[in-house]
């Protein structure tokens, strides 16, 4: 049977949630090895053999990603890839209930950080778990929770929706809204980690709950202040209990929803997997993972101009990667188009010159011009001579520029 | 100022062999119609290159239009025009020009033709062909003239000015073949049919010989020496006088590049 699994990582925990079985497993997210034998744990486990004094444990494997960082174990020096490469195979074995790995459909898996280094990374943590690489996805937290949210009662998405993160040390906002008319609907998210926050260590006796309930209940005053919100979801270790927030619980709730998720990210992030996105449900998609941006080349075509989308707005801008051949007339530069939908007054041109191309008559150097998201903000395009043909040979030349979104 | 969209390439070429290349893309295709109609007209439109508009360019309408036209009897100017039009190449005014400029071939004698695809074929390189074409003119031209009814003296006075005038023409396709022998003989082939000037100045920058006034001889002499001048200061002189200031190895790695080149040009003769 075919499964469609999301995962949400970070540095605390993973948690991944089936989307047939309705199936949930969240572990800290360390994994430890025997001093003498090659067997690993995770989690709880993990952390009781390291107690035991038989195991070495390694935790914070995704800041030991981006640091490109390596951990030493009985003498052997494991990345940071291998070590996120165990975890998951082992976590997906145990949500997969004796199922192979081949029986995954898809896997999605969810970030706190939009970071083309990270997702690399994971991605290639992933495909030595065992995963095809086709099948894996990578989406951002607050993509997951569009997913999420667009797959509730509509109701909830009525107007703002806010959602709030605790867990660790972190602490972060985000906002969803609902964008209808002007052609296509669409979802704007945005919001990241707050200033305020603590750790939730604190939450264990009197004082540090009041102090974290004041702080949750400014930060609510503070971010849900600045619109109607339908509704506010709440994620994350640090409200598996809320008897500690009263005044912060007591302000949200007045004329909203209140919704505890425990895995919400993992659970958006398996909807994404099963096609239950909020893209299939025809909404076009803003968020850190999704371009902001359409990118555009004005071409001729039968002596018609015509303009060729060669990366649509709203599209993961992490596959987004295009290509188009074109024939210089009379030009010896290109123009890249960059619009914002919605926004008229956001179209800018970016022309990129052809220096050091070959002088050849007109409309006989063809030109292969590739665009490439680096981020959710910056945008590589290289063009390339490709001659003409036999009449004209290619020469190995080319140019490169990187343009802000 | 635009960029026109390059829509498919092929991943088989299609050799066009009167221009001896191989094109890979709609626009190159258009491209060899557009600067060499007479070539295409007499070589191209034939099944093989339908079939290949369909495979490699994808275009079935258009490969499927070119098939009805085929069956019903349609020219090739016809032909090449509805290539012309479906390729993403020629703006509207330069496509309605060129299809003018197609129909008027139609009107032109078996001479006329032969002749202008002989010249064509001569500006590329392709000088077996052009003689081969310039020997079927002088054929032309001696079929029209006894087919002609009136063969006056003045009208035979014309036949063969215009023959000698085609005799130095081959005799100069034969110098860019280095067969200088063959060269000699159709200048004296073109002296005898009528003594033109040309075939005598011809003769002289061969070898030298030649009954011209000395003043004539002198202009000569200065035409070599500035066309001398004038070659050393080409792009292909300077290549070559580059490379002697490379070290041996990449002089010899140029070297054989450019022996490569002639070799490709010498084939193609």
């Amino acid at each position: 049977m075919s499964m469609n699994i999301g995962v949400d990582l970070c540095d605390d925990y993973i948690t991944v949630y089936c989307a047939e079985e309705k199936s949930m497993i969240s572990v800290p997210a360390v994994i430890c090895r025997e001093k003498k034998e090659d067997v690993w744990y995770i989690g709880e486990t993990a952390y009781r053999t390291a107690l035991s004094g038989s195991g070495v444990l390694t935790d914070k494997l995704l800041s030991l990603l981006k640091k490109n960082g390596t951990s030493t174990i009985s003498r052997k020096a494991y990345t940071a890839g291998q070590l996120i490469a165990r975890l998951l195979s082992t976590v997906l074995s145990q949500i997969l209930n004796g199922s192979p790995i081949s029986d995954i459909e898809n896997i999605t898996i969810a970030l706190r950080d939009a970071d083309r280094q990270e997702m690399d990374g994971i991605l290639e943590a992933a495909v030595m778990a065992g995963v095809e690489k086709d099948r894996i996805h990578m989406i951002s937290h607050q993509e997951a929770f569009i997913h999420y949210v667009m797959a509730q009662d509509k109701e909830l998405s009525y107007n703002m929706a806010g959602l709030f993160d605790l867990s660790g040390e972190d602490l972060s906002f985000c906002s969803l809204k609902v964008i209808r008319g002007g052609g296509k609907n669409s979802i704007a998210a945005s919001g990241g980690e707050l200033e305020e926050k603590f750790r939730t260590g604190i939450l264990k006796n009197d004082s540090g709950s009041e102090l974290a309930d004041r702080i949750m209940t400014d930060a609510a005053k503070k971010y849900l202040g600045n619109g109607i919100y339908s509704s506010v979801f709440l994620t994350g270790k640090g409200f598996e209990r809320t008897d500690w927030a009263k005044g912060f619980i007591e302000f949200v709730c007045k004329k909203r929803r209140v919704i505890y998720e425990a895995g919400l990210f993992a659970i958006g992030a398996a909807y994404f997997s099963a096609g239950q996105s909020a893209d299939s449900a025809g909404y076009r998609i803003f968020c850190d993972t999704r371009t902001p941006a359409e990118v555009s080349l004005q071409v001729v075509i039968n002596d018609r101009k015509s303009k060729l989308v060669m990366i649509p707005a709203g599209v993961p801008w992490y596959t987004a990667d295009a290509f188009a051949e074109v024939l210089l007339k009379g030009q010896t530069k290109v123009d890249i188009d960059i619009e914002a939908p919605g926004r008229v007054s956001s179209k800018k041109s970016v022309s990129i010159p052809l220096e050091g191309f070959p002088a050849r008559p007109d409309r006989c150097t063809r030109v292969s011009v590739r665009v490439r998201c680096e981020d959710g903000e910056r945008l590589n395009v290289s063009i390339k001579d490709m001659g003409f043909g036999e009449i004209y040979p290619a020469e190995d030349v080319s140019v490169s520029k990187q343009i802000a979104l | 100022m635009a960029l026109l969209l390059c829509r498919q390439t092929a991943s088989r070429p299609f050799y066009l062999s009167k221009l001896n290349i191989n094109i890979w893309s709609e626009q190159e295709l258009c491209y060899c119609i557009y600067n060499n109609p007479l070539l295409c007209m007499q070589s191209l439109p034939d099944e093989g290159l339908f079939s290949w508009i369909n495979e490699e360019l994808k275009m079935k309408k258009l490969s499927d239009r070119l098939m009805m036209m085929t069956r019903a009897g349609e020219g090739a100017d016809a032909m090449l025009s509805e290539i012309i039009q479906e390729c993403n190449y020629l703006d509207t005014q330069e496509k309605a020009a060129f299809i003018k400029k197609l129909s008027e071939f139609k009107d032109l004698s078996g001479y006329d033709m032969s002749y202008m695809e002989g010249r064509a074929l001569f500006d590329s390189g392709n000088y077996n062909a052009a003689f081969e074409c310039f020997s079927d003119a002088v054929r032309q031209l001696e079929a029209d003239y006894r087919r002609s009814s009136k063969n006056d003296d003045a009208k035979l006075k014309d036949h063969n000015e215009i023959k000698a005038d085609l005799y130095c023409d081959m005799a100069a396709v034969k110098m860019q073949m280095f067969d200088e022998k063959s060269a000699e003989r159709l200048l004296e082939l073109s002296k005898e049919t009528f003594y033109n000037d040309r075939a005598v100045r011809m003769r002289y920058l061969i070898d030298k010989k030649g009954d011209l006034p000395e003043e004539e001889l002198n202009k000569l002499d200065e035409l070599v020496m500035k066309a001398k001048e004038n070659a050393r200061e080409t792009k292909a002189y300077r290549d070559v006088e580059a490379i002697f200031e490379l070290d041996t190895d990449s002089m010899l790695k140029e070297a054989g590049k450019i022996a490569a080149a002639w070799k490709k040009s010498f084939r193609k003769m």
